[in-house]
């Protein structure tokens, strides 16, 4: 469906199917695990087994509809727009600490039945921001004080609003990628280092010094020779896997989501499916992820000019970065900060955000050289 | 080319960091998945599946009829498990309330925590279970737990003993066939989830529980109520300070019936001791019997001989022996009746102390019982080593010599039946969880004590006691009692000879005279004024005799027209039915019916009594006994 009606008016390329038929995959996936690891909460919290689905299964439409959509438009029309959906990203940013705390924090917008968390919009704003900015021919690169006056305080607000909400997992998320899209821009290495070594001393220095967040990254140091010893969370992601075993104990058949292991439908479901499946089905699903990553870093290889580039390298990169941050977390690899899993977790931002992301890079893969 | 080189090579360094870092996840899930996979399936396991005891009702105990006298009712109790501190402040305020206490009070006074189990009150009221179920906040929890019940309130209560919270015997028989009764818990495999919610999952994986046995007494009940409500009203009466007695089947040695009433008493409904088997006394002339049976044995008695009984008064060695009234030249029988010191201590004289010590000896005193109940004394008989003619005498009368109640009971049994001593037993039977009867206990007979033909005398002596004698006010006409009274001075606790004023009342017997079939003692303590054997604890045999004669007519009342039958049913106990004012030939037909048997003697008639009455059990030996009146019409 969506090939036939893309076929026509702004391109000469056809749309990449395989990126296309990998995404509709893991989406099921991701269905199905939403389903697997969330029946018994919803049993017991909502009274119906079926109710997580059932959200999930309306976002995922949903996020079908926002990919055809994007795939038709034109991109780079809507550049100039996006020194404004900046500002208002921030705005909004900052409109959550008008919003009432939930579990101790404020990352969430409630309009209507809605909850939007203003810092996943963000990071698609900020990365298609970036990737226009940055491909302005006349910017020097090289020039590092002035890219520092002119990106600085925009992203480091930003950075602020949400390390404020406070939400440290999404922060390092986005400080990451915004690394990562200037080192495709071809910032210069010193620059970066430059850029990264006094943010890392403060960090250093807010955990050994002051102590914020100190259990956690000790029961972290502690966990990555034997998960057993770190925290609750760490422990029983690191258990749950474990009982899954090369083959797993059948889909459905886990005994960890119960209330065993934590959010196992959003933040921990790559350890929650890990034990259903087992390693030989969770590794076809990191393949699946690999593709992804492989097909949008082959588009933006393709791209015609630098904002396709940076655009598609950032929106991949986003991708990777939130993988690599959430199956860093359950395989204990990384400390523990709450970020869901791209296209498996349940949640509808974040399923929309990263379909989204497909949908710009699906549009991008039928530009051809201008 | 489509992009700069600069950017296509930065481009690889991030795949490539892509594939190192999708390397490492990896090599990581392979060392969770596989490596490590044995033992954190292992800890998994653990976590999340467990097993729940399955508690095993505790047995049932009835009386010899087939009543219950010891059952079990499920009850709620309520425990906490506050998941979270949340929880456990509104589980604190709730229970605040409930009880009525101040505010804040109960989280510390019943130690909530949360994650932590704890009882706050077990086996609560079911209106109070109901009302918690309703209204109780998420961490408060209630558990149905079963509970002894006392169908019989605390008639027969020192017997049974009683049970503490979990459920164990702590006294009385029920703490003497503790294994027996208690059974043993089963286990079920169950799955937990991590807010300690339980599914049991297969039922393969069950230990079923063992279920206690159900036992059967020997104890009649109804005897046994009559004996305490005569206790209690003759203590009353008699203005003793209590008083305590003993029946027991004088052919199978089982025990019928036991109590004490002490009006001073605490705690009845824990009693901790029996005091007919833990109390040792003195017993004072009810001994004569065994005297008399020692010198009965010894063949020293020519009926018609007499002896002088010094008008009196006689002394021994330093010290001096005195009747109670001022007999002069009497025969043996005299001797008995009459109750004189003096006779049964020139006889017992005649005897030797060693054939005397020999006979207390045979008769079981000095020696437990093994009832199996606990705090049995043995009793005490001093040997003869070094024994003065006046400790023979002394002997001879009951005194020096120190028994319990039951000791004494089963004395007279072995008088009663012909000479022959029975272990007594306190359990008939057990019941299977199908209901039929096993292990049934036999009789045992510990020793012959006495030769028949003695015996036979000394019964006959013995009624004489209550025909003539010291015990006329025990004479009954309802019930043949033959018995001996006893008066017996208290020992004083220093050891310093007796009290003067104190007096240990008892009648020791058995009925009916001419076929004995019960065997007992009353025992009176420090009756006032009145304190001898023959006017109190006597009267007080004698009224416990007629009423269990008259619950028992058919053991009695030999003329009567009555059927009788075995009930056998496949070896089941079955409930009788009742039958009482239906004419034979329908009474016939329901007890068919329930598969009992009824034997009939005669065709035609009402029935105007039976035994056992209606809603007991009947077990497969048991008889039913219907009393029919000829149909007039």
């Amino acid at each position: 469906m969506v090939r036939k009606t893309t076929k026509a008016r702004q391109s000469e390329k056809r749309i990449d199917e395989r990126l296309l038929v990998t995404y509709l995959l893991t989406l099921e996936v991701g269905l199905v695990a939403v389903y697997s690891t969330s029946s018994m909460i919803a049993e017991s919290r909502f009274g119906s087994h079926l109710f997580f689905l059932r959200q999930q299964i309306i976002w995922a439409v949903l996020s079908l509809l926002m990919v055809w959509v994007i795939t038709r438009i034109n991109l780079v029309r809507f550049a100039v727009y996006s020194v404004p959906a900046y500002v208002i990203m921030l705005g909004a940013l900052a409109a959550v600490f008008l919003a009432e705390p939930v579990n101790g924090s404020q990352r969430w917008l409630f309009i209507g039945p809605l909850t939007v968390q203003p810092s996943e919009f963000f990071k698609l704003v900020m990365i298609y921001s970036l990737a226009f900015s940055l491909s302005n021919r006349e910017l020097n690169i090289a020039n590092w004080q002035g890219l520092l006056l002119k990106y600085g305080p925009p992203i480091g607000v930003a950075l602020l609003l949400i390390v404020l909400e406070p939400d440290l997992g999404t922060t390092i998320v986005i400080f990451s990628t915004v690394v990562g899209v200037f080192f495709l821009a071809g910032a210069r290495m010193k620059h970066l280092l430059v850029a990264a070594t006094p943010l890392a001393g403060i960090a250093a220095f807010l955990v050994f010094v002051i102590g914020y967040k100190k259990v956690r990254i000790l029961d972290y140091i502690a966990s990555l020779a034997d998960p057993l010893q770190g925290s609750y969370q760490s422990m029983q992601a690191a258990l749950t896997l474990g009982a899954g075993g090369l083959f797993g104990a059948g889909l459905g058949d886990g005994s960890q989501k119960l209330f065993f292991l934590p959010y196992p439908h959003t933040d921990f479901i790559f350890a929650a499916i890990g034990e259903e499946i087992g390693l030989l089905r969770l590794l076809i699903l990191l393949l699946l992820f690999m593709y992804i990553l492989f097909r949008g870093f082959k588009i933006a290889m393709a791209q015609p000019d630098k904002f396709g580039y940076l655009l598609a390298g950032g929106l991949t990169l986003s991708l990777f970065v939130n993988m690599a941050v959430n199956i860093g977390v359950v395989t204990c690899l990384l400390p523990v900060t709450g970020l869901p899993l791209p296209f498996i977790s349940y949640g509808g931002s974040s399923l929309l955000i990263s379909s989204i992301a497909v949908g710009v890079l699906l549009n991008l893969s039928r530009r051809v050289k201008a | 080319m489509k992009r700069t080189r600069m950017e296509r090579v930065r481009l690889s360094v991030i795949l490539a960091a892509v594939c190192l870092f999708f390397g490492i996840v990896v090599l990581r899930l392979v060392h969770l998945q596989v490596l490590l996979q044995p033992r954190y399936s292992q800890i998994v396991q653990r976590q999340s599946s467990g097993t729940v005891s399955i508690p095993a009702p505790r047995g049932i105990i009835y009386d010899r009829h087939g009543k219950v006298v010891a059952n079990n009712v499920t009850r709620s109790s309520i425990y906490s498990y506050p998941m979270n501190d949340r929880e456990l402040i509104r589980a604190g305020r709730y229970l605040d309330s409930l009880f009525n206490l101040q505010r804040g009070t109960s989280q510390s006074k019943y130690g909530l925590k949360t994650r932590k189990f704890r009882w706050i009150k077990r086996r609560i009221s079911d209106e109070l279970a109901n009302h918690i179920d309703t209204t109780a906040p998420k961490g408060l929890y209630l558990r149905t737990e079963t509970q002894r019940e006392y169908p019989q309130g605390l008639i027969g209560k020192q017997i049974l003993g009683f049970t503490d919270i979990d459920n164990r015997g702590q006294s009385g028989f029920e703490l003497a066939y503790d294994s027996l009764l208690a059974g043993r818990d089963g286990k079920a495999d169950i799955r937990r989830d991590g807010e300690r919610n339980l599914y049991r999952v297969k039922e393969s994986a069950l230990i079923k529980p063992e279920l206690g046995k159900s036992l059967v007494l020997t104890i009649d009940w109804r005897l046994q109520e009559i004996l305490e409500d005569e206790l209690r009203s003759g203590v009353d009466k008699y203005n003793a300070k209590s008083g305590q007695g003993a029946f027991v089947d004088c052919h199978t040695g089982e025990i019928l019936a036991m109590a004490h009433y002490d009006p001073n008493e605490k705690k009845p409904e824990h009693p901790v001791k029996l005091r007919t088997i833990s109390d040792q006394f003195e017993p004072g002339s009810i001994f004569k019997a065994i005297t008399a049976a020692a010198v009965l044995d010894a063949d020293l008695v020519n009926f018609s001989d007499t002896v002088y009984c010094e008008m009196g008064k006689w002394k021994i060695g330093r010290r001096t022996l005195h009747d109670d009234k001022e007999h002069g030249w009497l025969t043996f029988r005299e001797i008995m009746e009459l109750s004189s010191n003096i006779g049964i201590a020139k006889y017992a004289l005649k005897l030797g102390g060693d054939l005397l010590y020999q006979k207390a000896l045979d008769f079981g005193f000095g020696q437990r019982l093994n009832t199996r109940l606990g705090g049995e004394t043995r009793g005490r008989v001093h040997s003869p080593d070094r024994w003065s003619d006046y400790i023979v005498a002394a002997l001879a009368m009951g005194h020096s010599i120190a028994v319990n109640s039951l000791q004494m009971a089963m004395a007279f049994a072995a008088i009663a039946n012909g000479g022959e001593l029975l272990q007594p037993s306190l359990l008939m039977c057990s019941v299977t969880e199908k209901g039929r009867l096993d292990n049934q206990c036999d009789l045992t007979v510990i020793r012959r004590v006495m030769k028949e033909s003695s015996a036979d005398s000394l019964r006959a002596f013995l009624r004489g006691v209550v025909e003539r004698g010291t015990a006329t006010k025990v004479n009954s006409s309802a019930v043949t009692i033959a018995g001996k009274t006893g008066t017996a001075e208290i020992v004083r606790p220093d050891g310093r000879g007796y009290f003067k004023n104190k007096f240990m009342a008892s009648f020791a017997g058995f009925f009916p005279y001419e076929e004995p079939k019960i065997a007992g003692i009353v025992v009176l303590c420090e009756p006032k004024p009145v304190h001898y054997g023959g006017y109190t604890a006597g009267p007080i045999f004698r009224r416990i005799a007629e009423n269990y004669m008259v619950i028992n007519p058919d053991l009695f009342a030999a003329g009567c027209q009555t059927i009788i039958t075995n009930t056998v049913k496949n070896g089941q106990t079955v409930e009788v039915p009742d039958l009482i004012g239906r004419s034979l030939e329908s009474a016939c037909s329901i007890a068919e019916h329930c598969g009992i048997r009824l034997r009939q003697t005669t065709d035609k008639g009402i029935i105007i009594w039976q035994y056992p009455t209606a809603d007991r059990l009947v077990f497969p030996s048991d008889e039913v006994g219907q009393g029919i009146e000829e149909n007039t019409h």
